[in-house]
């Protein structure tokens, strides 16, 4: 019993850090339709970022992390501005281009700070007992947190002009624009906001775990399957499934081993597909 | 009612269209049988045998030609496949049992690593049927991802281990062992790789180009656009298989890492630093990007951010790739030196269209 | 009027649709909708923009897939199939848009349709030079002008030998001085045999072409019947608004 309390709670935050990461990749697709290859990359800077701050600058924690979302969010600006636009509606192109830039910035962290893991820990760790389970405050905080910065995301979303815009553009460009909403303006803000978030994403789980190069690459393949499993292009499905996925994660992480969990997660996503090509919430396509 | 053929405009019309279709086929074919050629041609270039620095370059780049040929079946349907790796791993590790266990002809290990990834795709392929454009390339990312993990799990595969000391294949009392034998046998099933591809495409080429250039189209005319997709994958897992093979062979271990997920992003790489508009593209940018890597980046980290910046640098300024830019560069020289007219410009913007 | 007796049987329904509706998300695109079209009959169909003229072309041919109601074609249940299905199947249509192979020749373009419908086509060159498609075999479909290219666009579903076609807007995007093309495509097709469902804006077209006319509003059927009725009638007026002729107005649907 203790085992699947300490799995719940290990899986909800799982599914936390998994919902920041996957709403980005999934409303970049959903306002721009490219699938950013780089997102894993902002996912790895975050963490990377935080970590030169704290232990290269020497700032407490808490401004590390946010001074790193800014700075990964820039760089996701930046990405649109230069690599993104000029080819925007070119979507093999588009994935290309991301692509080459997941690896240049891989190959640029691992020059820069070498290929093993760095040195760096979450501040707070702490363990709180309940019964049997031990809960570690720090994942506490991953999912507060997330559930904060998800919050915040729908409000934008939903509440604010902006957010509005957001989504008229995702819906349908060619109307939003018509209607006097600027692609040019507000998508680099889409990539902006994707790569914030999975860069807090990774500032905040990478030091409970390692920070090394291999984590941008996990992290993409994460995406994908949530993203496939909650249909491309649903926010809601995205956050539904990030949830699912951290949950079969880590209760098959506690019953079963690590590797044969993923197998029997991928094998399962790929034969939904072949019932449900749009995922479970995904944008029924008959010609995508 | 008049009929198609009876009157004398139309009789102009088919001889116009099949010399048009002619055109187009015969430059398209001549590029498939000149790249098999040289291949053949290279098979009987005598090399020499103490240069192993020279021999082990050429085969790095022979053994990945088939992965870059499986990348480039799909990309002629505009499809971007990054599951390469998952199929050369079930041509390798399925040659590696057989080496093992049963025999070590070559006839029989080539034809294995040929016919069970196709067999393999096959399933895949249907789920992929569905599947259009870039979401595609996310599927295929998660199918290496499968294939990856499942061979891990395996005992019979040795898990992390892989398979090791897998024996050299014989044709009758010759053990193809020593580094230019194993090149050569790399050139032939290159060779099998490129006819299958070429093959493929020449049978079906109307049906291709019209489905990557207007599928919705195509259906409403009345194609069946699923017996090109699932034939497409299926070539390409031959030819995947092949190029695992060829791996396993030179490295005599059939080990996970050698199919690693994120090594599907190279084959795709040479092919659209290639080019995709025929056959040449691919062994262009395999023979390439094998080469620079080896002279420039031989530390790992260095490849990827040299195979990174050439991405973006061919995805913003060199649309089509090498061979394609080249083309276009050609014939802007050629248009300088005599003036063009209408007519001919247009039929050759018809031919460059077909590419 | 052409005299087509021996065609006009009882029960020679080429396209039947019974009760089609289309939904997705809460929209209902098309409601019940109903027609019968025999061979050789030209039959329109008219509507105020969002009407759902495009849904049922798309429900009936196939690209989108009716969340209820039935099509049969020649008898032959088709509800739901594929486009290339019904395409092979002896139904086309055409597009509101240019839809063609801009890469290829204008030749290569007949060809493709012509293997593809697995049937072969006639009477294509009659098509060609009263469009005067003819004239330009050798080049890049994609740059010819916009009208030709709705026309190569037209003569391609034709050309695979239909037995029903349903054109979407076919005038649209065309000179005034070029729909009289379509006029003649329209006849010839229909005096082979075809039965022809044309969606249409222009007013003089469907007047010229159709004897009979549906009007399509809010996704269901409001009025059908001969044209000049039902053109007069005010529900079918105010259903537009109040444009009624809209020779002036259409240039591109």
């Amino acid at each position: 019993m203790d085992t699947l309390i300490q799995a719940l709670i290990n899986g909800t935050a799982l599914g936390a850090q998994y919902a920041m990461l996957a709403l980005g990749f999934s409303l970049v697709f959903g306002v721009l339709g490219v699938i950013n290859l780089a997102h894993g990359g902002f996912y790895m800077l975050g963490g990377y970022f935080t970590y030169s701050l704290t232990s290269g600058v020497g700032l407490p924690f808490v401004p590390a992390l946010i001074l790193g979302v800014l700075g990964v969010a820039l760089v996701g600006y930046l990405v649109e501005l230069v690599l993104i636009e000029p080819i925007v509606d070119d979507h093999e192109g588009t994935l290309i281009v991301s692509l080459g830039f997941f690896l240049v910035v891989i190959a640029a962290v691992t020059v820069a700070y070498g290929p093993e893991a760095v040195p760096i820990e979450f501040p707070v760790s702490s363990v709180l007992r309940v019964g049997d389970a031990y809960l570690p405050v720090a994942r506490l905080i991953v999912i507060a947190v997330a559930a904060l910065a998800v919050l915040i995301l729908w409000m934008v979303l939903f509440r604010t002009r902006h957010g509005v815009a957001l989504r008229a553009l995702a819906e349908n460009r060619e109307v939003a624009s018509i209607q006097g909403l600027r692609p040019r303006v507000y998508f680099p803000v889409a990539v902006a906001l994707s790569a914030g978030l999975a860069a807090l994403a990774g500032g905040l789980v990478l030091p409970i775990f390692t920070l090394e190069p291999p984590v941008a690459e996990v992290a993409l393949m994460t995406s994908f399957i949530i993203v496939v499993l909650g249909g491309l292009g649903s926010l809601l499905g995205a956050a539904v499934a990030a949830l699912a996925v951290g949950l079969v994660e880590a209760i098959g992480g506690a019953y079963l081993d690590g590797s044969t969990t993923k197998l029997l997660l991928f094998s399962g996503v790929l034969l939904l597909l072949l019932l449900r090509p749009s995922g479970i919430a995904g944008r029924s396509v008959r010609d995508a | 009612m008049p009929r198609l053929l009876s009157s004398p405009a139309s009789l102009a019309v088919s001889g116009r269209h099949e010399r048009q279709a002619g055109r187009r086929l015969d430059r398209r074919l001549t590029m498939e049988l000149g790249v098999i050629s040289l291949l053949v041609g290279l098979l009987f270039l005598p090399l020499p045998a103490e240069n192993l620095q020279l021999i082990s370059q050429m085969n790095q780049a022979v053994m990945v030609l088939g992965a870059a040929l499986a990348v480039y079946v799909m990309l002629r349907l505009n499809l971007l496949h990054f599951g390469v790796p998952a199929f050369m791993a079930v041509g390798g590790y399925s040659s590696a049992l057989v080496a093992i266990h049963i025999t070590d002809n070559v006839v029989a290990l080539v034809a294995v690593s040929l016919v069970v990834p196709a067999l393999v795709a096959v399933p895949f392929g249907l789920i992929t049927l569905r599947l259009r454009g870039t979401y595609f390339a996310l599927v295929t990312f998660l199918i290496g991802q499968v294939v990856h993990l499942a061979i891990l799990a395996s005992d019979r595969l040795g898990r992390t281990d892989g398979l090791t000391g897998v024996p050299a294949p014989t044709w009758g009392d010759v053990v193809m062992g020593d580094a230019l034998t194993t090149f050569r046998l790399g050139l032939v099933v290159c060779i099998l790789s490129a006819l299958l591809v070429a093959g493929f495409m020449s049978v079906n080429s109307r049906r291709i180009d019209s489905l990557r250039s207007n599928e919705v189209l195509a259906a409403s005319l009345g194609l069946r656009g699923w017996p090109i997709r699932l034939g497409s994958f299926v070539v390409s897992a031959a030819a995947a298989g092949a190029s695992g093979f060829l791996v396993v062979n030179t490295l005599t271990t059939a080990h996970p890492s050698s199919f690693a997920t994120l090594s599907g992003v190279n084959y795709v790489a040479y092919v659209v630093v290639g080019g995709a508009a025929s056959i040449v593209g691919p062994l262009v940018g395999t023979v390439a990007l094998v080469f620079l890597v080896a002279q420039f980046a031989s530390e790992g980290v260095y490849a990827s951010a040299l195979l990174g910046g050439l991405l973006i640098f061919t995805s913003l300024f060199l649309r089509g790739g090498l061979t394609s830019t080249v083309r276009r560069i050609a014939e802007w020289l050629r248009d300088r030196r005599t003036p063009v007219p209408r007519a001919s410009r247009q039929r050759r913007a018809v031919d460059e269209g077909q590419s | 009027m052409r005299a087509r007796a021996e065609r006009d049987v009882v029960g020679d329904q080429a396209l039947r649709v019974v009760d089609l509706s289309k939904s997705f998300g809460g929209v209902h695109a098309l409601r019940g909708v109903s027609l019968d079209i025999s061979r050789g009959q030209i039959l329109g169909i008219i509507g105020p923009n969002g009407a759902g003229k495009t849904s049922l072309v798309n429900a009936i041919s196939g690209r989108e897939r009716p969340t209820a109601g039935s099509v049969m074609l020649d008898g032959l249940d088709v509800t739901g199939r594929s486009p290339d299905y019904l395409s092979r199947r002896g139904l086309t249509r055409s597009y509101q848009q240019s839809n063609i192979f801009a890469e290829a020749s204008v030749e290569e373009n007949l060809a493709r349709a012509a293997e593809f419908a697995g049937r072969r086509a006639v009477g294509v060159d009659a098509h060609l030079q009263a469009t005067g498609l003819d004239a330009v075999l050798n080049s890049r479909s994609g740059s010819l002008p916009y009208g030709l290219q709705k026309m190569l666009g037209l003569v391609m579903s034709l050309s695979t030998g239909p037995s029903v076609v349903l054109m979407d807007e076919p005038a649209a995007g065309l000179e005034a001085g070029e729909r009289p093309q379509v006029d003649r495509l329209v006849a010839t097709c229909a005096e082979g045999g075809c039965a022809v469902l044309i969606v249409e804006h222009d007013m003089d077209m469907i007047r010229r072409l159709c004897p009979t006319v549906m009007v399509l509003d809010a996704g269901a059927l409001l009025a059908a019947g001969p044209t000049a009725e039902v053109l007069a009638r005010p529900d079918v007026l105010a259903a537009y608004l109040g444009v009624g002729d809209t020779e002036s107005e259409s240039s591109d649907g």
